[in-house]
C-alpha cells in the first residue's frame, strides 16, 4: 500500500458535512429527559389526589405504549416504543386529564392521541398535532361530564400551607377553617360558574371560596392530574432549558402575553365579583400589589403553565426557527387569554390554542425561513 | 351484462362519496342516525334516477349553452315533488332532522354530475340504471357513516340500544365525528383498494418471471 493510499483509507479520514460538533443527544435521549422531568409532577399528584391519580397516569402510559405498539406491528414497521415518545404523550395525557375521570375516558384518549393524531399521520416527527392535546380535546367534547375536575386535592391549602409555608395567613376566614375547607366539592379556579367554589360556614351561611395564590403556584387546587403545581412545572421546565431542548422564549412568551392580555382586560366571569378590586381579602396570598393579582391568578390558574412548558415547545409541532416559535407562543398566549377572558362557552383554552397554532405551524414555518448565508435582502 | 358492470362502476369503483368525493355537505350533515341516513338516500335515489332519464329524453332539445339552468330546473322540479311526499308521509321527527338538507339536492353535485357527465350523453335506459347505480352508491356510503355515527356516538342502530354499558362518545353525532369518520374511512378504503392493486401487480407478474422462465 502506497502513502497515499494509506493517506486515504477510510478508517484514517472522516469525511462529513456540518455540524461537526456532535453531543449524545439523539430523540430517544431528549425524550427520556423530558420524561424525568415529568417524574416528580406524577409523584406530586398521587400526593395531592391520592392513588387513583396513579392508576390514571398507568393506565395512559400503559394504554399509549400498546396502542403505539400494536399500530407498528400491524402495519409492519419496527416497533419504537422504547424511544419514549409514547411514554411522553401517556404522561401528558394523564396530567391533562381530571383526578376523577373514569379509566375508559383514558382509553379512548389514548386511542385518539397515539392512532389518529400520530400514528394515522405517520408516527414521530409527522404528527400535526400534539397528541395528548388531541386524545384530550375528543374526550373533553365525547364525554363532557367526565372531564371536568371537580375534587379538591386531598391535601388541602391549608394542610399544604402548614406542611410547607407556615401559614402566611394566620387566620383564615371562618368559611376556610377546619373540616368544611376539607369537606366542599369545588370546580376547577377557572371552570364557568366558579372561579371560585362554595363554601357553607359554622351558621350555614354560604360563602365564595377561593384558593390562595399560594396554593394555586405550589399546586394544592383542584384541577387536573398534572396541570396544578405551576412550581414543580417550572423547575422540570428550567432543567429542560439549561439542557437546550427547548426554547426559554416560548414558555416566556405564552405566559407573559397572558399575563398582559389579564392585566389590561381584567375581568372575573364569576357573576357579582367585580374585577380584581372586589376579591374578597382572603384570596391575596402573596404580597402582592392588587392590579397584578388577576394576571397572576390567570397565569398560575387552569393548564397553561404546562401547556407553555411542555406542550407548545414539543419539537414536532411547533415551528423550527426560534422567530416562529415566539410568534407560535405569541399565538397561544392570545387564543388562550381570549377564550378565557372574553369567551362564554369554555373555561379554559390552553389546549384548544395550542391545537390551532399547530394547526398553523406550517404556515409560521414558510414565512420565518431564515435568509440564507449571503443572501442579500431584497 | 352490461347493467352489472355499470352497476359496479357506479356504486363501488365510481363511489360518490368515498371515490369521487360528490355530495359530502348533505353526507357529513345528516349521518347522525341510520334513518336520517337511509331516507336522505331515498331522496336523493330517487331525484337522481328521475332527473336523469328526463334530462336523457331531452338531450336532444336542450342547447349546450344553456343546459346548466335547464337541468337545474328539471332537478328543482323533482326535488319539489320530492320534498312534498315526504313532508306527507314521513313522520315529523324525520323531516325535522334533514330539514333544509332535502331543498339543497338541487344543487346537490351528484346529481348534477351524473346529469353532466352521463345522462346528457347517453340513452334513457341507460341513465335510468346509472340513476340507479349512482344513488345506490351514494345510499351504501349513507348507510355505512350514519351507522358508525349512530353506533359509537349515541350506542344505537335504528333506534335500538344495542350494547348496555357502553358510554356513547358524544363528539361522533357531532361535527367533528362526521369528518373523523369519512376521513378514516376514505383512508380504509383506500388502503384496501391499494393493496388489492398491488396484490394484482404480483399475480400479473409471476408468470412472466418464474414460470416462463422454469418453462423455456
Amino acid at each position: 500500500m502506497t502513502a497515499r493510499e494509506e493517506q486515504f483509507e477510510p478508517n484514517r479520514l472522516s469525511i462529513a458535512t456540518s455540524p461537526h460538533i456532535r453531543e449524545a443527544g439523539d430523540v430517544k435521549r431528549i425524550m427520556w429527559t423530558v420524561n424525568a422531568t415529568l417524574v416528580p409532577i406524577a409523584a406530586l399528584s398521587l400526593f395531592l389526589f391520592g392513588w387513583y391519580a396513579g392508576v390514571v397516569i398507568a393506565v395512559s402510559v400503559i394504554s399509549c405504549l400498546v396502542f403505539e405498539a400494536v399500530w407498528q406491528r400491524l402495519s409492519g414497521k419496527s416497533i419504537t416504543i422504547s424511544d419514549g415518545s409514547a411514554v411522553i404523550t401517556g404522561l401528558l395525557l394523564a396530567f391533562v386529564l381530571p383526578p376523577n375521570v373514569p379509566l375508559y375516558v383514558v382509553i379512548v384518549a389514548a386511542a385518539v392521541g397515539i392512532l389518529i393524531a400520530k400514528q394515522l399521520f405517520g408516527g414521530l416527527g409527522y404528527n400535526i398535532w400534539n397528541p395528548a392535546l388531541v386524545g384530550r380535546a375528543f374526550v373533553q367534547i365525547a364525554y363532557p361530564a367526565a372531564v371536568t375536575p371537580s375534587t379538591w386535592p386531598i391535601v388541602s391549602g391549608d394542610t399544604w400551607h402548614r406542611i410547607f409555608m407556615d401559614v402566611r395567613n394566620a387566620a383564615p376566614p371562618n368559611a376556610l377553617a377546619g373540616s368544611s375547607y376539607d369537606a366542599v366539592t369545588l370546580a376547577t379556579p377557572l371552570a364557568n360558574d366558579a372561579l371560585a367554589g362554595f363554601a357553607p360556614d359554622a351558621a350555614g351561611n354560604v360563602h365564595l371560596m377561593y384558593p390562595s395564590l399560594n396554593d394555586l403556584f405550589l399546586g394544592a387546587i383542584p384541577g387536573c392530574i398534572g396541570e396544578t403545581s405551576a412550581l414543580l412545572i417550572i423547575l422540570g421546565g428550567l432543567y429542560l432549558i439549561c439542557k437546550g431542548y427547548i426554547n426559554w422564549k416560548v414558555p416566556v412568551v405564552y405566559l407573559g402575553t397572558v399575563f398582559l392580555f389579564a392585566f389590561f382586560f381584567p375581568s372575573w366571569k364569576v357573576p357579582g365579583a367585580a374585577a380584581f378590586g372586589g376579591l374578597p381579602e382572603y384570596v391575596i396570598g402573596l404580597d402582592v400589589p392588587g392590579r397584578f393579582f388577576f394576571p397572576l391568578y390567570q397565569v398560575f390558574s387552569g393548564g397553561i403553565v404546562l401547556g407553555a412548558v411542555y406542550m407548545a415547545t414539543d419539537m414536532v409541532t411547533t415551528p423550527i426557527t426560534s422567530r416562529g416559535q415566539v410568534i407560535f407562543a405569541l399565538g397561544c398566549g392570545v387564543i388562550t387569554a381570549s377564550i378565557r377572558l372574553l369567551g362564554h362557552g369554555f373555561p379554559e383554552g390552553c389546549c384548544y390554542s395550542i391545537l390551532l397554532m399547530n394547526t398553523a405551524t406550517p404556515l409560521i414555518d414558510r414565512y420565518t425561513r431564515p435568509t440564507k448565508y449571503g443572501a442579500v435582502k431584497k | 351484462m352490461w347493467i352489472w358492470r355499470e352497476f359496479i362502476r357506479g356504486a363501488f369503483k365510481e363511489n360518490p362519496t368515498f371515490v369521487l368525493l360528490l355530495g359530502l355537505c348533505p353526507t357529513l350533515a345528516v349521518t347522525v342516525s341510520v334513518e336520517n341516513g337511509f331516507w336522505m338516500g331515498v331522496a336523493a335515489t330517487g331525484v337522481l334516477i328521475s332527473s336523469n332519464v328526463i334530462i336523457s329524453s331531452l338531450r336532444k332539445f336542450i342547447p349546450a349553452q344553456i343546459r346548466i339552468p335547464c337541468f337545474v330546473i328539471i332537478i328543482a322540479g323533482f326535488v319539489t315533488i320530492t320534498e312534498m311526499l315526504m313532508k306527507a308521509y314521513l313522520p315529523d321527527q324525520i323531516n325535522r332532522s334533514l330539514g333544509i338538507f332535502i331543498p339543497l339536492i338541487v344543487v346537490n353535485c351528484i346529481i348534477f354530475g351524473r346529469a353532466e357527465a352521463y345522462a346528457y350523453s347517453h340513452s334513457v335506459g341507460r341513465s335510468f340504471f346509472d340513476g340507479i347505480a349512482t344513488g345506490a352508491g351514494f345510499m351504501l356510503a349513507l348507510l355505512l357513516i350514519s351507522a358508525v355515527r349512530e353506533v359509537t356516538g349515541s350506542g344505537t342502530i335504528l333506534g335500538l340500544e344495542i350494547l348496555p354499558g357502553y358510554k356513547p362518545a358524544y363528539i361522533m353525532v357531532m361535527a367533528p365525528g362526521a369528518f373523523l369518520v369519512i376521513g378514516l374511512l376514505l383512508g380504509l378504503f383506500n388502503a384496501l383498494r391499494l393493496r388489492h392493486a398491488r396484490r394484482a401487480a404480483v399475480v400479473f407478474e409471476r408468470p412472466i418471471t418464474s414460470q416462463t422462465a422454469q418453462g423455456q
